[in-house]
């Protein structure tokens, strides 16, 4: 700014004139610019000369309304920061939220798998790792199985369909002192694996003979809208005690619902044949007692790769783990049919004939397809007694060959004796194979079933007998 | 007030718009009543008629009315008056703020409280007139807020007080100053040039009331441009220009009157430079004669003489 030459000042000085000061009240209102122009003048000619009164009004000045200032220049240093510090909030943000996603998705599988598991476990009505479930899913087991019993009518099939069912007393008895092979078929046979753990390792050395529970359970229900025959309503009793046992340790109360389930049960079905079961070796456990139960043939695949159409939920591991469980299944030198439900350490001898369903009735229970079965704790007491029935007893048969897929199993032998079996051995059907109207007559000498629908065998003739549409039709090669 | 003096004009408008001030005052509810109103009006309308010029027309002093501050006015007449819920109203809303004026005057706490405790004293009135207590709020005349009324009155109150006490500065603080030490005044130089004087005065006639002020708040007083711009209501930028346009037409003023006086240019020039060097004692001695710059004996002597009454 250009300086001004003091004489100026000196000669503004000197102007200062001994005017009247104007009142305060003027002077505020020139400060506050309420003064009309005129007198505004007046109070301006009178300020550029008396230093006091331009002292008086610089001081009366109102405090400094910053106000609108400040607030502008807030709005815009403002702005920046905070736009910056929005920007960085917001990457920060979106960082986590994708952190976030990601983890989910990692976890989804997980969950799915868990869910799945879930859903499983609801439907067949069990829980082998909740406890609490199991009322409910005993009692709807049993309601099934209720329905199914009412529903039946033909009583007469019930003998051929099923070995004897335990006695509802040692049947919770054993269940609170089950050993490992047990409760876990229970498991595995009603919660299809989902759970399979420690103990179930150990079985997995056994033939994989699936006996997917969750199916039998499904089927079960199925079969009582179907008018299964008691046979089946059985099954769901049996589903349904199953989870009953395995959590017999944590719930008493539970065990005897479910006897009373059973008990109630026990009355409509007339004993079943024991005597035809196969004799057997002494078992070491009650594991050997243990036995599934099946409507219907399960349309197993083959082995760990099995792939059970479950609801389109595509539950292949779980049946394939399912399958750990599955009986072995021998040939004697004798040629007698052997199984054995503890990886081979006893066998018993199966009586195929005496376990033969009807051509008719085992082809009306075919239709109940898939229709498979937990298991069944037979009760040590039990097991003389079966042991006592298995006998050889008017089985001429001869076999040579036996091929198990879960519990699909074939047997084959002399004279082209073909059996087929898809509840694991308990029921069996007379599979004749014909093909250009003629039968087969020769020795079975292999047996080969990658899956249930596809399969040959290898006569002693040489002959080489094909099927794809499990056993229905052969072709001779 | 003394000064009141009839005139029909303010008189016929008090009359006529007396009805709508007094309601729009809520002068009711501070004690006032409507005829001691009237008299308040008709002597602000006249005092101001009086400022202004005799002659004032009815709009004009309509309009006058219209703009001034009537509530604050009635409240600070009741006030005067002594009514008690006016005091009341008014310390409510008046007394902090008064405090704050006070403090950022006086930029201290103890002189800001003995500054507002004065100025109490005053509005209370403790002055008295023909045995009548005399408020310092009844000359009040509502023409500016109360509020910045109150200010202007601290501040005059203070100027006042700070030039009595500037006088009085201690014997100790003198020889702190050196002042008892100062060398002799020099003689002082050669007086300015006439010429120069009044080629000065003439370049400052021709400057407005307001460039004056704004030189003399500036250069004088040491105002900040943003005090005068507040002073002013104009923006800071504004008074930035109009001092640089300021400082150079008026320099260029005084040249061409030096020339005009007979003086070459250089000349001019020199005569102002000079001057203006030699100058800074002359202001010296002028500030002098108004506030503390007098020499010690004379100061000396004049407290002796304050002592003496007291």
């Amino acid at each position: 700014m250009s300086t001004i030459p003091k004489i100026v000042l000196a000669r503004l000085k000197a102007d200062a004139a001994a005017t009247k000061h104007p009142d305060a009240d003027v002077l505020t209102a020139f400060a506050e610019r309420a003064l009309s122009a005129r007198e505004r003048a007046g109070v301006i000619e009178h300020l550029a000369r008396c230093g006091d009164c331009r002292e008086v009004v610089a001081m009366a000045l109102p405090p400094v309304e910053t106000a609108p200032v400040v607030v502008r220049e807030r709005s815009y240093s403002f702005a920046w920061p905070l736009l910056r510090w929005g920007f960085a909030g917001l990457g920060v943000l979106l960082i986590g939220w994708f952190g976030v996603l990601q983890l989910q998705r990692s976890h989804n599988s997980v969950n799915v798998a868990k869910f799945v598991k879930q859903r499983v476990s609801s439907d067949t009505t069990t829980s082998s790792t909740n406890p609490s479930p199991a009322p409910s899913a005993a009692e709807r087991g049993a309601n099934a199985a209720e329905t199914a019993k009412t529903s039946a009518d033909a009583p007469s099939s019930r003998p051929n369909a099923f070995t004897k069912l335990p006695e509802p007393a040692q049947h919770a008895e054993t269940a609170s002192t089950v050993t490992n092979h047990q409760p876990h078929r229970a498991l595995v046979g009603s919660s299809a694996g989902a759970n399979v753990s420690g103990p179930l390792a150990s079985m997995q050395q056994q033939q994989q003979v699936a006996i997917p529970g969750a199916v039998g359970v499904i089927a079960g229900k199925q079969a009582a809208t179907l008018e299964q025959p008691g046979a089946v309503s059985e099954t769901v009793e049996v589903a349904g005690a199953a989870p009953q046992v395995d959590n017999a340790e944590n719930s008493d109360a539970l065990n005897s619902n479910a006897q009373n389930e059973v008990a109630t049960l026990r009355d409509q079905p007339s004993p079943a044949k024991t005597e035809d079961v196969s004799r057997a070796k002494p078992p070491q456990a009650p594991t050997a007692s243990a036995q599934p139960t099946a409507g219907a043939r399960l349309k197993a695949q083959s082995a760990p790769t099995a792939n059970v159409p479950l609801n389109g939920r595509g539950l292949t591991q779980t049946v394939a783990t399912a399958s750990v469980a599955a009986p072995r299944w021998n040939i004697s030198a004798s040629g007698s049919l052997q199984r054995s439900f503890d990886q081979g350490s006893t066998w018993q001898d199966v009586n195929v004939l005496a376990m033969t369903l009807p051509p008719n009735q085992f082809a009306s229970s075919d239709t109940l397809s898939k229709v498979a079965v937990t298991a069944e704790l037979t009760p040590s007491k039990e097991k003389d007694a079966e042991k006592k029935n298995v006998k050889r007893e008017n089985s001429p048969l001869t076999f040579r060959a036996v091929t198990a897929n879960g519990a699909d199993v074939w047997a084959g032998g002399s004279h082209g004796i073909l059996y087929h079996s898809s509840d694991g051995g308990n029921q069996w059907m007379r599979v004749i194979p014909s093909a250009a109207g003629k039968a087969l007559t020769d020795n079975i000498l292999m047996l080969e079933f990658p899956d249930p629908q596809h399969g040959r065998l290898t006569t002693s003739n040489a002959e080489i007998w094909t099927t794809s549409d499990s056993g229905q039709t052969w072709q001779k090669q | 007030m003394s000064a009141t003096k009839q005139i029909p004009a303010v008189q016929l408008v008090v009359r006529e718009i007396s009805a709508e001030l007094y309601a729009k005052g809520g002068c009711e509810k501070i004690g006032l009543s409507r005829e001691s109103f009237e008299v308040i009006l008709c002597e602000v309308g006249a005092k101001h008629a009086a400022d202004v010029s005799d002659e004032v027309q009815e709009s004009e002093v309509r309009t006058f009315f219209l703009s001034l501050r009537i509530d604050e006015l009635a409240l600070a007449r009741a006030c005067a008056a002594g009514d008690n819920t006016a005091w009341e109203l008014f310390l409510t809303r008046y007394r902090e703020k008064l405090y704050l004026s006070a403090l950022r005057i006086a930029r201290e706490d103890s002189a800001a409280r003995e500054l507002a405790d004065t100025l109490y004293a005053d509005l209370y009135g403790t002055s008295t007139r023909e045995g009548q207590r005399v408020s310092k709020l009844s000359s009040y005349t509502g023409r500016g807020s109360l509020e910045g009324w109150l200010r202007t009155v601290l501040a005059q109150e203070y100027v006042n007080r700070y030039r009595r006490t500037k006088r009085l500065v201690s014997l100790e603080e003198e020889s702190e100053e050196g002042a008892q030490f100062q060398a002799p005044q020099p003689e002082p130089v050669v007086p300015a040039d006439p010429r120069l004087t009044q080629a000065t005065d003439a370049a400052i006639a021709t400057l407005s009331a307001e460039d004056r002020m704004i030189l003399s708040s500036y250069y004088l007083d040491q105002r900040t441009l943003a005090e005068i711009a507040r002073m002013l209501g104009v923006h800071e930028s504004t008074i930035s220009r109009k001092l640089d346009k300021l400082a150079k037409s008026t320099r260029k003023q005084i040249l061409t009157g030096l020339i005009k006086g007979g003086m070459s240019r250089r000349q001019a020039e020199e005569a102002m430079e000079v001057d203006v060097r030699d100058l800074q004692l002359d202001i010296r001695r002028n500030l002098a004669q108004d506030s503390a710059s007098s020499s010690f004996s004379k100061r000396t002597a004049e407290a002796g003489i304050r002592e003496d009454p007291g």
